[in-house]
């Protein structure tokens, strides 16, 4: 399973990385700061998963989901942010997310519906 | 028995009377009726009493019906011979002398004339029997004076008649007392004069005005123009009276002011301001000069012409005065806006700091103590972890609240609908009112300003604070609704309602900052009662 990773804030970036890695069967193929340079590498690397922040250092993951999902729809989104009220999370999803965590009291399930993820042969669209 | 020219004289003294009592507007007629009545029952009186005498003593009967002629007669009559002695003194005159006819007959005539009266008397009565005329008015000019037997002096009005008689000269005095009609007219002059005076006097206060007076007829002719006017319009009152009213109006106001004044005539009211809202120009004749007036105008209809006051004053230093404080109000409220805003600014800085920077850093440190209880499940270091843990979430939380508090970042990251839903679903969860809001925007929400929408939510957030402090509410709804052209928001409770001194109080500093802050992005606020109770709230603003 090949991820992509949006996130602006490098403690976390490292970490997250760290944990993805961790999982079986899984690469992180690239990360991105800002959203303009994100929608370039993921249409560029068309990865299966893209894990998002909504925060960004310039943009939001909305722009992203935006931008790409018109595009490249086979690829998975998963939001995960500190903007986790409801009405975030019913935009992500009006958007075309699949799954939306919340990032500081969600994590562990991050991890849960990766694993889940990457052991299932060839995604959803396969 | 009375002949037939007694009984002519009768009637037309008696058409005089009437003629008399049916005009009473002119003095000098009632003068003229009352001497040319006594002239003519004088007169029918001595005709009477010659044919009287012609058949003297023939009948008993003719001569009780002359004395109950003369008796009924409102007049004193008497009757003297040529030696002035009394021989007919009738009921008038007993009153108006307060002398018995049993005591008057026989006596001089004299007794009745104050003294120093008494030797001119004599010398008219002599040359009025050698003029041969048989009656005159007497005393034409002077007032008369009888005197009374108790010493008193009346005045009187008197005519005489004489009638020679086989061998007698008779004289017929007819009197009557003039006292009231002379205290009548002593009053009426009193009043006349006091009447000059007070018109005199108002002359003097409508000169001596502050104000400038000036007073025109149906056609906008000046009648009357005061000292002041002539002071504020630089001119000469003489130039001014006769002239058009038009003259001190700015030519753009002509026609409107001829209408308006035209319309006040018909209304019949006594007086009103003028120019209600708008301010009022004059200007000085003959030059280019307008200044701001206050005027106010009355109307009087005399001799059946109708007459405009107008009285003005000069506001050209209030107007200066209230234009600088306009000025003023509007400076202080836009720096009271820029201050608010740079308020916002500062606070949306910090609140998005708050959430992402340290936000980052809480959920960098949340997963490295996720790592460590992964490797730690034993020993005393465990629980510890646990511990950091719960720790940790409650940071996460009170960054969220304080961010929240401080801005709420979803209003500029989704927009006025999603914000207020949130704000409105978290009040209901924080206070335990049970809270609902209804959007109907139809998209019109979406791409509000920042500044509307900041004002909107602050609106709606105050008012759910108030409810939550003040109302006792169980309920609470909020309506949020926009079409083509404005926004309105409705913020209701069900609790003991908002009194209307509540709204004047330095408490609710809140709902007058609420006011300011709306009124200057040109929105209206209302706070009032709500029909089923409690207190609602409505706004409406432009978009």
């Amino acid at each position: 399973m090949q991820v992509f990773l949006v996130e602006d804030s490098a403690p976390v970036r490292e970490r997250l990385t760290e944990m993805l890695q961790g999982l079986p069967d899984t690469q992180v193929l690239g990360h991105a700061a800002e959203a303009d340079g994100a929608i370039r590498e993921i249409l560029a690397g068309a990865p299966d998963v893209v894990l998002l922040d909504i925060s960004l250092a310039a943009g939001s993951g909305f722009d992203v989901l935006r931008a790409v999902r018109p595009q490249a729809p086979q690829i998975e989104f998963y939001l995960l942010s500190n903007y986790a009220a409801f009405p975030y999370r019913q935009l992500a999803e009006t958007l075309g997310a699949r799954g939306f965590f919340d990032k500081s009291k969600e994590l562990e399930r991050v991890r849960e519906v990766f694993a889940e993820r990457a052991a299932r042969p060839g995604g959803p669209s396969a | 028995m009375i002949g037939a020219g007694g009984a002519a004289l009768f009637a037309l003294a008696a058409a005089n009377v009437i003629a008399f009592m049916r005009g009473m507007d002119a003095p000098w007629l009632l003068g003229v009726a009352i001497i040319s009545d006594m002239v003519v029952i004088g007169a029918g009186i001595v005709v009477a009493a010659r044919e009287v005498l012609i058949a003297e003593e023939r009948t008993e009967a003719s001569q009780a019906r002359l004395s109950a002629i003369v008796d009924s007669a409102m007049d004193a009559i008497i009757t003297v011979d040529e030696n002035q002695r009394i021989v007919l003194f009738n009921r008038a005159a007993e009153k108006l002398l307060q002398c018995a006819r049993g005591e008057a007959l026989g006596t001089p005539l004299e007794r009745f004339i104050p003294e120093r009266f008494r030797a001119a008397h004599g010398g008219h009565v002599e040359r009025f029997a050698t003029t041969g005329v048989s009656s005159r008015r007497m005393g034409d000019v002077t007032t008369l004076w009888a005197l009374r037997t108790d010493g008193e002096e009346v005045p009187i009005e008197a005519s005489i008649s004489q009638v020679a008689e086989g061998g007698r000269q008779l004289y017929t005095v007819i009197l009557r007392d003039i006292s009231l009609r002379l205290q009548a007219q002593k009053e009426s002059e009193r009043m006349r004069r006091a009447l000059d005076a007070t018109q005199a006097r108002l002359a003097a206060i409508v000169d001596s005005a502050m104000d400038a007076i000036i007073s025109v007829d149906e056609e906008q002719k000046i009648v009357l123009f005061n000292r002041a006017a002539e002071q504020l319009f630089r001119v000469e009152r003489d130039a001014m009276l006769g002239a058009s009213l038009d003259r001190l109006l700015p030519a753009r106001f002509r026609g409107a002011h001829r209408g308006h004044v035209g319309e006040f005539g018909r209304t019949g009211i006594t007086s009103r301001r003028m120019g209600d809202v708008t301010t009022l120009w004059a200007l000085r004749p003959g030059t280019e000069e307008e200044f701001p007036i206050e005027a106010s105008i009355s109307q009087v209809v005399e001799g059946g012409r109708r007459y405009f006051t107008v009285i003005l004053r000069d506001i050209t230093l209030r107007k200066q005065a209230e234009d600088a404080l306009v000025a003023s109000q509007r400076e202080a409220r836009e720096l009271s806006a820029r201050v608010l805003e740079a308020r916002e600014d500062e606070k949306a800085r910090i609140a998005r700091e708050l959430h992402d920077e340290l936000g980052q850093l809480l959920t960098a440190l949340k997963m490295d103590l996720s790592w460590l209880r992964e490797r730690v499940v034993e020993g005393e270091a465990a629980p510890r972890l646990e511990e950091m843990g719960r720790l940790l979430d409650q940071t996460v939380s009170s960054t969220r609240r304080i961010s929240a508090d401080l801005r709420p970042l979803m209003l500029d990251d989704l927009g006025l609908a999603d914000a207020a839903s949130w704000l409105v679903d978290d009040f209901g969860k924080r206070y335990g009112i049970a809270s609902r809001i209804d959007i109907a925007a139809d998209g019109g929400l979406e791409h509000l300003s920042k500044n509307i929408s900041t004002t909107v939510y602050r609106a709606i957030q105050e008012s759910l604070t108030n409810i939550a402090r003040h109302s006792g509410a169980k309920n609470a709804w909020v309506m949020l609704a926009a079409d083509d052209g404005s926004l309105e928001v409705e913020v209701e409770d069900d609790g003991r309602g908002i009194a209307p001194d509540d709204l004047a109080k330095a408490r609710s500093l809140g709902l007058k900052g609420m006011r300011e802050r709306i009124a200057f992005i040109g929105g209206s606020f209302e706070v009032a009662r709500a029909p089923r109770g409690g207190t609602r709230l409505r706004i409406r603003v432009p978009l």
